[in-house]
C-alpha cells in the first residue's frame, strides 16, 4: 500500500486530514460550521472556474472563496442568509459551467469526488504553506480561536492586531481549499464537520479538543483509505459512511462520556 | 477618538471626554457628552433606568464599541470586562482552566479563590448558570486588571455565591479601579463605592444613601406593581 506510488497520496491525504480535523475544531468553537462548508462550495466552484479558464487552480480558488468568506463574514448582517445564498450561487454556478463546458465536467469530477489517490508530489507542496505557518505562527493561531471564546467578555490579555485575524482566516482557507481539492468536496467538508463534533462530546479542555478532533480526522482517513482500495471503491462515500457509523456508536456511548448539567 | 497610553505612574485609568457613546447605526439615541475620570483605587456603582445607557458606558469602556464623538483616553491595557450575559453554546467543551488562560489570567492554586473552586476542572457547558458566572468572575478578579468593569455580576448568583462576590470585591488591590452596575444593594451594603446615576443623558453623583431610599420606595410599592418597578430603579 506504501510503496512508492502511493507514499505522496498518502503522507498528502493524511496530513490534510490532520489539518482539516484541527481547523474544524476551531470552526465548531465559533459555531462556524456552516461557514466552513461554504467556503468549501466556494472553493470547488472557483476551481472548476480556473480549469475552464485555465488559470492556476489553487489560487483562484482561494481568492473565490477568500471572497466568498468576506461577503459571509460573521459579523455581517443576516449571515445564515448570506451564507445560504452564497452555498446556491456557488452550486448553480458549477452546474451551469459543467453543462455548458465540457472541460469544467473532467474539473469538476476532481473538486466533487476527489483525486486522493492520484495527488502528485508537486500538489503536495502547497501543504508546505499551512504547515508551516501551524508550526511558526501556532501562538497566534491559538490566540485568535481564544479571543473567539471569550466575546462578548474582555481579559487582559494583550490585545490582537488585525494582521493577526489575517493570518488565522488565510490558514483556515487554504486549508479548506487544500481539502477540497485533494480528498473532494463531500470528504473535505466531512472531517471540518464530524471529528470536531465527535470530539467536542468526549474531550476535556480546549487543548485535548483540538488534538482529539485531529487525530479522529487522521485516523478515519487511514482507514477509509484502506477499505476504499481494498473494495476498490470510491474514497468520500467510504470515509462518511464509516465517520458516520463511528459518531453513532459515539452518541449511544454519549451517557458514559457526558453528565447532566 | 480613543486613545490608550501606557503609563502605569498615572492615577488615572480611563477618562471620558465630551465622549457620546452610541452605536453608529442609532446615532440619535446618542448617550453624552460625558466627562468622567476614574482613578486608581475608585470603586463605582453605575445606575439608571432600564435602557438608560449603563451597559453602552461599560463596553465603551472596555473597547467593545467605540466612541462616537470626543475622548475616550484609557491608561492602562490592563482591563478586564465581564458583561451580563455570555451565552455558552450546547456543546462547549473548555473547562474552566481554559477559561482563565483565555482571560489572561493566573490559574488559581489550591483554595485561592472560593468563588470556583471546585469547578475549573468541569467542562463549561456543564456547569449550573450560577457557576458559570462564578467561573468568570473568579476569572475576571484573577487577570490582575487595573481596570474591572463588571456588568449586573450578581446574575445567576445565589446568596452564598453574592456573600463570596463582596468578600472579593472587598478584597480588591488598593490600586485596582472598579466600575460596575448592579441593582443589588445587598451587594453594595459595606462596599465603599460612589454612585454615578446615567440620566436623561448625562450622569449624576448620587451618595449610596440616595440609592437605598430609592430600593425602599420600591418596597413599598404593590406587588403588582413591584417587578415593573424592580427592573427600573437601582
Amino acid at each position: 500500500m506504501l510503496d512508492s506510488f502511493w507514499i505522496w497520496p498518502f503522507i498528502s491525504g493524511a496530513s490534510i486530514a490532520f489539518l482539516l480535523g484541527l481547523a474544524g475544531a476551531t470552526l465548531f468553537l465559533r459555531s462556524a460550521i456552516w461557514q466552513g462548508l461554504v467556503v468549501g462550495q466556494s472553493a470547488a466552484a472557483g476551481g472548476v472556474l480556473a480549469s475552464v479558464m485555465a488559470l492556476p487552480l489553487v489560487p483562484v480558488a482561494l481568492l473565490f472563496s477568500a471572497l466568498v468568506s468576506l461577503l459571509t463574514r460573521r459579523k455581517a448582517k443576516l449571515q445564515q442568509e448570506r451564507l445560504l445564498l452564497a452555498f446556491l450561487l456557488c452550486g448553480a454556478l458549477m452546474t451551469l459551467l459543467i453543462v455548458n463546458i465540457p472541460q469544467a465536467s473532467v474539473a469538476a469530477s476532481r473538486w466533487l469526488e476527489g483525486d486522493v489517490y492520484f495527488i502528485t508530489r508537486q500538489d503536495s507542496l502547497w501543504l508546505l504553506i499551512p504547515i508551516m505557518m501551524l508550526a511558526v505562527g501556532y501562538s497566534t493561531l491559538q490566540r485568535v480561536w481564544q479571543h473567539s471564546q471569550i466575546m462578548p467578555d474582555r481579559g487582559c490579555a494583550p490585545r490582537l492586531s488585525r494582521w493577526r485575524f489575517l493570518f488565522e482566516a488565510f490558514w483556515q482557507l487554504l486549508l479548506i481549499v487544500l481539502g477540497c481539492l485533494f480528498l473532494g468536496l463531500p470528504a473535505a467538508l466531512f472531517l471540518i464537520l464530524l471529528p470536531a463534533w465527535i470530539a467536542a462530546f468526549v474531550a476535556n479542555g480546549f487543548k485535548p479538543f483540538l488534538l482529539l478532533s485531529s487525530l479522529i480526522s487522521l485516523v478515519l482517513f487511514v482507514i477509509s483509505w484502506a477499505v476504499a482500495l481494498d473494495l476498490d471503491q470510491p474514497f468520500s462515500p467510504i470515509l462518511i459512511l464509516l465517520g458516520s457509523s463511528f459518531a453513532l456508536l459515539i452518541y449511544l456511548l454519549k451517557p458514559f462520556f457526558m453528565t447532566k448539567k | 477618538m480613543l486613545l490608550i497610553k501606557n503609563t502605569s505612574q498615572l492615577s488615572l485609568v480611563a477618562a471620558f471626554d465630551e465622549a457620546c457613546l452610541g452605536y453608529s447605526s442609532n446615532v440619535a439615541q446618542a448617550l453624552g457628552p460625558i466627562n468622567v475620570q476614574l482613578k486608581q483605587g475608585q470603586r463605582f456603582v453605575l445606575t439608571g433606568d432600564n435602557g438608560s445607557g449603563k451597559s453602552l458606558l461599560l463596553k465603551t469602556l472596555a473597547g467593545v464599541l467605540p466612541i462616537l464623538k470626543g475622548q475616550l483616553t484609557i491608561f492602562t491595557e490592563r482591563i478586564a470586562y465581564l458583561s451580563q450575559e455570555h451565552s455558552r453554546p450546547d456543546v462547549w467543551p473548555l473547562t474552566g482552566y481554559d477559561w482563565f488562560e483565555m482571560m489572561g489570567a493566573d490559574r488559581p492554586l489550591g483554595k485561592a479563590c472560593p468563588l470556583s473552586s471546585g469547578l475549573l476542572d468541569r467542562r463549561l457547558d456543564q456547569l449550573s448558570g450560577g457557576q458559570w458566572q462564578r467561573v468568570r468572575l473568579s476569572a475576571v478578579f484573577a487577570s490582575g486588571a487595573d481596570l474591572i468593569i463588571l456588568d449586573e455580576p450578581t446574575n445567576h448568583l445565589d446568596h452564598f455565591a453574592k456573600t463570596l462576590l463582596a468578600d472579593r470585591l472587598h478584597a480588591l488591590p488598593s490600586n485596582c479601579c472598579l466600575l460596575m452596575t448592579s441593582h443589588d444593594s445587598l451587594l453594595m451594603e459595606g462596599l465603599d463605592v460612589e454612585t454615578l446615576k446615567l440620566e436623561k443623558l448625562k450622569i449624576e453623583r448620587l451618595e449610596l444613601e440616595t440609592l437605598k431610599m430609592e430600593e425602599s420606595k420600591a418596597e413599598r410599592i404593590t406587588a403588582k406593581q413591584h417587578s415593573e418597578f424592580a427592573s427600573h430603579v437601582g
